[in-house]
């Protein structure tokens, strides 16, 4: 490295940190006059909103000077309160909305090339309504920010037709899209029933699971049958779930499946089953449980164990007999549950390696004996 | 002689070089992530997510040893934060003062018999507590066994599909946990993710919550400070990017629970054990097939103090130090391995060439610097204009750090603390970057001897410090006492 090269490389950064300490100042210096400059008109926007929500009529000038604030500050006067209304008063907010601009401009903004302006166009569109012409489109979006963004706007108008769409986004590749579906179906609640119902006699494996958790979370009657078909399934997480959702509704039919699920090969689906059947206090499947606390996996064990006390007197009975128990993993999940003296360690040595976990204590031999 | 001196400069410059080239691909790829960043970001409404019925559960780990003064408050605040399935499991890691006792009184606790399945090893469990005022609070009382066997004992305990493990000393943000949530919502594949954590030292602090964001005053604090935003927006932000992120700070960081148990859990008798478990999860990860993504967020989720004596500074950065050694020890069979991707390529030799030899090759530098310059071995301009230039990149990477903060901040950071900020990135290389380099090796002598130590932990309330209008001070009164306070990693 020569001298002058040195002197240049010193002579660029010392450049390169004026210039971003001017930024920082000037940055610094903009927002702050730009936020006391903007303040009595946020203030006098805000009021003009509120009143607005009230029911009151806009005054014609205040609405002008609305109109006349830079975009970013319309936008968070009207974030301030948009999310927090519904029905008369949201669209009386939203009315304003429009009189001012916003809401064609989101539109466009839906639109645009950029993914961030689409993202903020949607985004906007939720908190104020309107933009169905557009905001649906955005469901098949390249990027999944705004996918889940237009999901979030489709649950918030919940027809037939966007709920078909979201029930099939609800096997999009992207978690953020599943997520936000999820969130948005069961926040549309009564509208989803119907589609959702549809949806599970169409699919099986993954999406099943995904929708058969989804209908648990609603739990209306009406999901019975779909749940009692997917018990049947070879996937294991759909009869997991679907045990779930029939714990959830209940009914004589749904018991005696559940009952036979007990027996099932996958551990997640005896769990599930167990832990239903203690949800819904059916004492008559008492003695199953019983058997489940032999069960060679602690979920299982702890399930059939908890369900049981869920059953009131019949399974404490249950529970005490089991403290007797031949199987040593029967009686110590018993003595927990009842919250009986007694060392649950003994039945579940640690591993000697600090670092190494089993992934289930109870030895094989152990059970045998 | 001269020769030998002559061509150690040269090397110690080709250092310099592949150091700063390489600094300067992280501040690309950093700038990258905060744009997309801040357009993710801009106009989003968190709150859908904290009243979402669909949002994954989280289980606070707070191992508590001795912490009578502190843990009523902690716990208040985690209480309080915004997030819609919450629960907080705190371990009384064998406390030989009134915490158990504290905890009960404050909270109600009523003794429920430990049903939990023992994945994870840890010392025995004397008891288990649920708050009857608190729902979501659970209480477990073990034998003392260290802060890893404390997280581990928290780890069987908890039912949340995410844990989130933070240090007593942590101040989080009211939705913290909704923005760090977020990756884990986003993303496919991520088992961890973590946030900017901020200098709470000079910060106005009331109820567990920094009220008013403030520069310390104090220059150790305030270069601190600097430093930890360089680590948090420009370092961690980078290696998002890259994919090579091997740091969440033990401060405050999210899990995903069963991929942490089915790991191991905290791993004992190590210095750097947050490190040490990332390295961990993302090494299964790749070795199982399983999903092994880290992910950082700009976002300031949670505030913490800094030492603000030299005494306790050094015995933190040593320690720091010697994690670092200690897991590029434990892991050195991953570096250069093209099967682990960024992590063998990249992020591995990265911590090993410039984070763990960087204070020894400074140091033989600045030796060689004096030993050069009266032998003549070393041009007297040129060595000025080397330290021009190393300096003048280290203020430059500050100074867009700062920016970057300005941006994450949306400006609310008053004129007269980022100007404070702006002088003490410009003293940081003045004494600061020299102790740093001494403490440093200091460490790394350490761990070739072997030595662990963590060092005695005292702790004094938020709230008597509150009272007293700075958070600092409790801290320099511990500090007065020569007590060690371990710290966050950043």
């Amino acid at each position: 490295m020569n001298e002058s090269l040195a002197f240049g490389l010193v002579a660029a950064e010392a450049l390169l940190v004026l210039l971003v300490v001017a930024v920082l100042v000037g940055r610094g210096c903009l927002l702050s006059t730009r936020r006391r400059m903007q303040e009595p008109r946020l203030a006098r926007a805000t009021r003009t909103i509120v009143a607005a929500a009230e029911g009151r009529a806009a005054d014609r000038a205040a609405v002008a000077d609305l109109a006349r604030l830079p975009r970013a500050a319309q936008i968070s006067a009207f974030g301030q309160l948009g999310d927090n209304l519904i029905g008369t008063q949201k669209r009386a907010v939203c009315r304003i909305a429009g009189q001012v601009g916003l809401i064609e401009k989101a539109e466009a903004w839906c639109t645009a090339r950029r993914w961030g302006q689409r993202l903020r166009g949607a985004r906007l569109l939720t908190l104020l309504e309107g933009g169905a012409d557009v905001v649906p489109l955005l469901l098949d979006d390249p990027r999944a920010e705004v996918r889940a963004q237009a999901a979030q706007w489709a649950g918030a108008h919940p027809d037939s037709d966007s709920i078909d769409r979201l029930l099939t986004m609800l096997s999009d590749r992207e978690t953020l899209c599943r997520f936000t579906v999820k969130d948005a179906l069961l926040r549309a609640g009564r509208p989803a029933i119907e589609p959702l119902l549809r949806h599970l006699t169409e699919v099986d494996g993954d999406p099943a699971a995904e929708a058969l958790e989804l209908a648990a979370g609603i739990a209306d009657s009406r999901f019975l049958r779909p749940a009692l078909t997917h018990c049947r399934a070879s996937h294991v997480q759909t009869r997991s779930k679907a045990a779930t959702l029939a714990g959830a509704i209940g009914g004589s039919e749904a018991t005696g499946v559940l009952t036979g699920l007990l027996r099932d090969d996958a551990p997640e689906v005896r769990s599930a089953a167990a832990a239903a059947l203690g949800r819904l206090r059916h004492w008559p499947a008492a003695g199953a449980l019983r058997g489940c606390l032999r069960d060679p996996v602690w979920d299982v064990r702890l399930a059939a164990g908890v369900g049981l006390r869920g059953l009131g007197a019949a399974g404490i009975l249950v529970l005490r007999q089991a403290l007797t128990d031949s199987d040593p993993f029967a009686r110590d999940m018993a003595c927990q549950v009842l919250e009986l003296p007694g060392d649950g360690a003994l039945a579940f040595p640690p591993p000697k390696d600090a670092s190494a976990v089993a992934p289930d204590p109870v030895p094989e031999v152990a059970l045998a004996a | 002689m001269k020769d030998v001196l002559n061509s150690f400069e040269w090397a110690v410059l080709g250092y310099f070089l592949v150091v700063n080239g390489f600094y300067l691909v992280l501040l690309g790829c950093a700038t990258l992530e905060m744009r997309r960043h801040l357009l993710r970001i801009r106009e989003e409404t968190r709150w859908r997510v904290h009243r979402s019925r669909a949002a994954p559960t989280v289980s606070m780990l707070v191992p508590a040893h001795d912490e009578a003064a502190t843990v009523v408050d902690s716990v208040r605040a985690l209480l309080t934060l915004h997030y819609p399935n919450l629960e907080v499991v705190v371990v009384n890691d064998g406390s030989t003062d009134e915490t158990l006792a504290i905890l009960e009184r404050a909270f109600e606790l009523v003794a429920v018999h430990p049903i939990y399945h023992r994945r994870l090893e840890h010392r025995e469990v004397r008891g288990m507590y649920r708050s009857s005022a608190y729902t979501d609070l659970v209480v477990v009382d073990k034998l003392n066994g260290g802060k890893a066997d404390a997280l581990n004992a928290a780890l069987n305990s908890a039912t949340g599909e995410l844990v989130c493990a933070i240090d007593a000393d942590t101040l989080i943000e009211p939705d913290g946990l909704l923005r760090m949530a977020r990756p884990f919502l986003q993303g496919e594949g991520v088992v961890a993710a973590g946030g900017t954590i901020r200098v709470a030292n000079g910060s106005d602090v009331k109820g567990g919550r920094v009220q008013l964001a403030r520069a310390p005053r104090r220059p150790l604090a305030g270069i601190q400070a600097v430093e930890y935003l360089r680590a948090f927006l420009f370092g961690r932000l980078g290696w998002n990017r890259l994919g090579g992120n091997l740091i969440i700070s033990g401060a405050f960081g999210l899990f995903r629970r069963e991929t942490v148990i089915s790991a191991g859990g905290y791993m004992y008798g190590t210095v750097g054990e947050d490190m040490e478990l990332v390295a961990r999860l993302r090494r299964q990860g790749v070795e199982r097939g399983t999903p092994h993504r880290v992910e950082f967020i700009p976002d300031p989720v949670a505030w913490t103090q800094v030492p603000e004596s030299l005494r306790v500074l050094g015995r933190q950065r040593d320690r720091w130090q010697r994690g670092l050694a200690d897991v590029a020890w434990r892991y050195r069979d991953v570096a250069m391995k093209p099967r682990y991707g960024t992590l063998g390529l990249v992020a591995l030799p990265y911590f090993i060439v410039i984070e763990l030899l960087a204070p020894v090759v400074e140091a033989l530098g600045l030796v060689g610097l004096a030993v050069g310059l009266p032998l003549g071995a070393v041009d007297r301009s040129f060595a000025l204009l080397f330290f021009l230039v190393a300096y003048g990149f280290g203020v430059l990477l500050s100074m867009i750090t700062l920016l970057f903060d300005e941006f994450t901040s949306q400006g609310t950071v008053p004129m007269r603390d980022r100007l404070l900020m702006m002088l003490w990135a410009v003293l940081e290389s003045f004494g600061y970057r020299q102790l740093m380099t001494f403490w440093r090796l200091r460490g790394l002598v350490k761990y070739l001897r072997g030595n662990k130590d963590w060092g005695v932990m005292t702790r004094e309330g938020f709230a008597e410090a509150e009272e007293r209008g700075e958070v600092g001070t409790a801290l320099a009164k511990a500090e007065q006492r020569g007590m060690a306070l371990p710290r966050a990693r950043r």
